[in-house]
């Protein structure tokens, strides 16, 4: 067809051009390798074959953040080209098509989890949600209801909105969890008070990946006439939420983790009963007054986008996900023995997998692995050199917990990339064990525990 | 418009599959081939023709936005990932 070649042809010239251009201006322009300075600057843009330090590291860390789908970015560039209104502007045409495309959007996000499109507020990231959800709530019911319930092992946003309730004289209760990293339900009915306003629990950990019975901890709040909030930044999208079937009152959701752009997200709040908010952010009025400010048009275009795709492919993905894990978790536990799995096995989402390699440092087990990108622990917490809370609150010995690497697999992990990270990360475990003075010790079946350590 | 006949189908997933295997970056590359295959597959035995042109009007729209993003990959390519360099390019 003349045209397929005409347009093969323009893309070639494309590619060269584009390629000319930075081998022109390479340096002062560096955007294709500003992401990650593995290479050293040298004439590689054409070289036939590329040294090992010019590839980029496969990405297993989708609980930080995912890639956005091309589907989504597809449905996001119109509105960063040519449909550029405000949708807030009620007298032209640009702010109707790009009101159109909120709507639209809203709609898409509702649809989701089962909630009406007036119920969803757009804001910009699950952290702003979190932060309005509890800090709203509380403060709005503050003459009468002055306690919040949560758990140890919530995001880092929320425990510290919940810290600085305690400093405006809230009462905070940090539920603990089993071991399995599941809170007993009986605790949670013990915790709330006739004063008890809001129970904030999150539905999928991002550390270890444990799920929450949510509809259990809904019933429950529903009984007993507290509200209930969840984070569901990891599970939305992931796993099938229906806000009336769970009684869900208040909702988290976070745009870059299920494939769409970083910078927003959306926060659900119920109707039916209405939920009231004390607005955190003070402006024009937007967003029924919970959250001022002119909402991204191309940001939510892309969270709506990402939350239509999630609900077609849920299901698939589910599928493949689960597959890849008990595969990476298979192999890993049949070839290394004193490995342990962090959470819950069985209520568990599968793409996040949080192992504990025994006698092996955490930090330098990731060094190895530099051609497999990982985190051990939330990338909020990655600059401390502390053992994760989560994992501490799961009573993980401290030990293990500076052993931990969370594997993270998602919808566009590949088979021959989990077989490569498990095989590079046997061969590194075992040759940091073998380093290891612990390790000949424990050979040798010395038992760790009944060592006295003498103080120098 | 007559009902998509098999010979259109197949051409479209062709096509689809052909401009799939140019995205630069291998996991959208490896997701879009693995993904259209697998959708093309799973509705082999729809017979309501109603039902294939709606598939099929969503596959041609879903050939364009390949399209479109394949190029847009090519315009910002970078290295290759460490993976590409040891498997032999699977169809």
């Amino acid at each position: 067809m003349v045209g397929s070649t005409a347009g093969s042809m323009l893309r070639a010239t494309w590619r060269r051009a584009a390629l000319a251009a930075l081998a022109g201006a390479r340096s002062g322009f560096t955007a294709p390798t500003r992401g990650l300075r593995l290479r050293v600057v040298d004439h590689a843009l054409h070289s036939a074959a590329p040294s090992e330090a010019a590839l980029r590291p496969l990405y297993m860390d989708v609980q930080a953040t995912t890639p956005l789908d091309p589907r989504v970015l597809d449905a996001m560039l119109p509105y960063l080209v040519n449909y550029y209104g405000n949708p807030h502007s009620r007298t032209h045409a640009y702010g109707w098509e790009s009101e159109a495309a909120m709507e639209r959007a809203r709609q898409q996000v509702a649809s989701l989890i089962g909630a009406d499109p007036r119920e969803i507020i757009f804001t910009s990231g699950a952290t702003e949600s979190n932060n309005i959800a509890i800090k709203g709530v509380a403060r709005f019911y503050k003459s009468r209801k002055k306690h919040v319930v949560t758990t140890q092992t919530e995001h880092k946003c929320v425990l510290d909105s919940c810290r600085s309730l305690e400093a405006e004289g809230f009462r905070v209760t940090y539920l603990p969890v089993q071991k399995s990293g599941i809170i007993d339900l009986k605790e949670l009915e013990a915790a709330i008070q006739p004063d008890t306003s809001i129970v904030s629990i999150m539905t999928v950990n991002n550390e270890i990946g444990v799920k929450q019975p949510i509809a259990e901890i809904g019933q429950i709040c529903s009984s007993r006439k507290v509200y209930f909030h969840t984070d569901a930044a990891q599970a939305v999208g992931k796993i099938p939420l229906d806000v009336n079937d769970m009684k869900i009152d208040l909702m988290s959701i976070s745009g870059h983790k299920l494939y769409g752009p970083k910078g927003v997200g959306a926060i659900y709040i119920r109707r039916r009963p209405r939920v009231r908010v004390e607005a955190l952010q003070s402006g024009g009025g937007q967003e029924r007054g919970m959250r001022s400010g002119t909402v991204p048009t191309p940001l939510v275009v892309g969270l709506g986008a990402a939350c239509e795709l999630a609900q077609q492919e849920m299901e698939y993905d589910h599928k493949r996900i689960s597959k890849l894990a008990e595969r990476l978790i298979q192999k890993i536990m049949n070839s290394l023995p004193d490995v342990v799995m962090n959470g819950d096995p069985k209520q568990h989402y599968p793409g996040c997998i949080n192992l504990s390699f025994a006698y092996v440092e955490g930090e330098s087990l990731l060094m190895a692995l530099k051609d497999v990108a990982l985190s051990s622990g939330s990338a909020c917490t990655s600059a401390s050199l502390e053992p994760s809370y989560v994992l501490r609150a799961i009573g993980t010995d401290e030990d293990l917990a500076h052993s931990s690497i969370r594997f993270g697999i998602g919808r566009f992990t590949t088979e021959e990339e989990v077989d490569y990270t498990v095989e590079k990360c046997i061969h590194h475990v075992k040759r940091l064990r073998e380093m290891s003075p612990l390790w000949e010790m424990v050979q040798d079946g010395i038992d760790l525990k009944s060592i006295k350590w003498t103080q120098h | 418009m007559a009902a998509s006949s098999r010979a259109q189908v197949l051409d479209l997933y062709r096509a689809m599959l052909r401009e799939s295997k140019h995205f630069s970056a291998y996991n959208y590359r490896m997701y879009a081939v693995r993904r259209i295959r697998d959708a093309f597959r799973e509705n082999k035995s729809v017979k309501d023709p109603v039902e294939i042109q709606a598939l099929v009007n969503k596959a041609k729209r879903d050939l364009e936005i390949i399209r479109r993003q394949v190029h847009i990959g090519q315009l910002y390519s970078t290295d290759k990932l460490i993976i590409e360099n040891q498997e032999k390019p699977r169809t």
